[in-house]
């Protein structure tokens, strides 16, 4: 039995590729929403309102667009 | 009426090395912009140019456009993602911004170390990510005929519920299974949340020698057909979003 793989290929080719070779949408969000490298940037808002916005974000989306979040 | 002027502002994708090339040319950024590297000594910003005023409307918009948000994280990944075969790669959240790529330089320098040990932390590694499921059961797919009694019927719930638990027991011993062939295998791990009515039991990223990567893959394809009572789902390779936390210890 094959395990389903979703390769996240370079970026020419994950933009351009069929759709199952697309990143799938929720595995991408968990990261580049909830993880990656947090620092306190000048525009918009201070430290506390950006986690804020980054943890409420996936939250409030999860909300609009459950189907994403479900069992792929 | 006179359209206010539209201010442009610093996006941070990712932080490289300063001496490397991330290989960019022809790549495009959340708005479309041409990406720059904004460099202090020892680290390089990779960065775009974006309207200010629209991004923070779209940031702030309650309720969010769904469709804005996913297509900025994707353009946004898919940024890191160009960098990461090339150069050790540090992915930003998203959503880092700064008024100008002075502020951008004042950030690097203020962060030198945990940046410099984050780089680190990634070179030669990639993000690998680990997700296992309940599997269903197959018993309950073949209808018997209706219960010819409540006797039948109550015996036949009873035996349904002990199945399931049982079913339950043995996922929960696979999750364990798949995590300590795996772990060894990777130099961290991350757990991210899991997702009971989903029946996700396992959700874990690991980081991984480039060295070994093959033979984490292999190794998740053997649990893959081996543990009894889970699906198994190997994502990536990702650069390492999950192992950058600044304000962790560094790996």
């Amino acid at each position: 039995m094959t395990i389903p793989t979703v390769i996240n290929t370079k970026h020419r080719a994950v933009a351009a590729g069929p759709a199952g070779d697309r990143v799938a949408l929720v595995d991408l969000l968990d990261r580049v929403l909830a993880k990656g490298v947090v620092v306190s940037g000048e525009v918009t808002i201070s430290l506390a309102e950006v986690d804020l916005v980054h943890i409420s974000l996936r939250a409030l989306l999860s909300s609009f667009r459950p189907e994403l979040f479900r069992q792929p | 009426m006179s359209e206010p002027e539209s201010a442009g502002a610093s996006w941070v994708y990712a932080v490289i090395a300063d001496d490397v090339d991330a290989g960019l040319a022809g790549v495009t950024g959340i708005d479309g912009e041409p990406l720059r590297t904004v460099a202090v000594p020892g680290l390089a910003a990779v960065v775009g140019s974006v309207d200010r005023t629209r991004v923070e409307a779209a940031l702030s918009a309650r309720p969010p456009d769904p469709q804005w948000l996913e297509v900025a994280a994707r353009r946004h990944h898919d940024v890191v993602a160009a960098c990461f075969p090339q150069v050790a790669t540090v992915p930003f959240r998203l959503a880092t911004l700064y008024h100008d790529d002075t502020g951008v330089q004042e950030a690097l320098t203020g962060r030198r170390a945990q940046l410099r040990a984050a780089l680190d932390t990634v070179a030669h590694r990639t993000e690998w990510g680990v997700q296992a499921y309940a599997a269903g059961s197959a018993e309950s797919g073949a209808k018997a005929e209706p219960p010819r009694s409540g006797t039948e019927y109550l015996l036949r719930r009873r035996a349904e519920a002990e199945q399931r638990e049982q079913a339950r027991r043995l996922a929960r011993e696979s999750v364990r299974v798949v995590e300590e062939r795996l772990r060894p295998l990777a130099v961290a791990a991350v757990a991210h949340p899991v997702d009971a009515p989903a029946d996700l039991l396992l959700n874990v990223s690991y980081l991984v020698d480039n060295e070994r990567g093959q033979e984490f893959r292999d190794a998740v394809a053997d649990l893959s057909s081996t543990v009894a009572g889970l699906r198994v789902r190997l994502t990536g390779p990702w650069p390492a979003y999950s192992f950058v936390d600044l304000t962790q210890e560094a790996v």
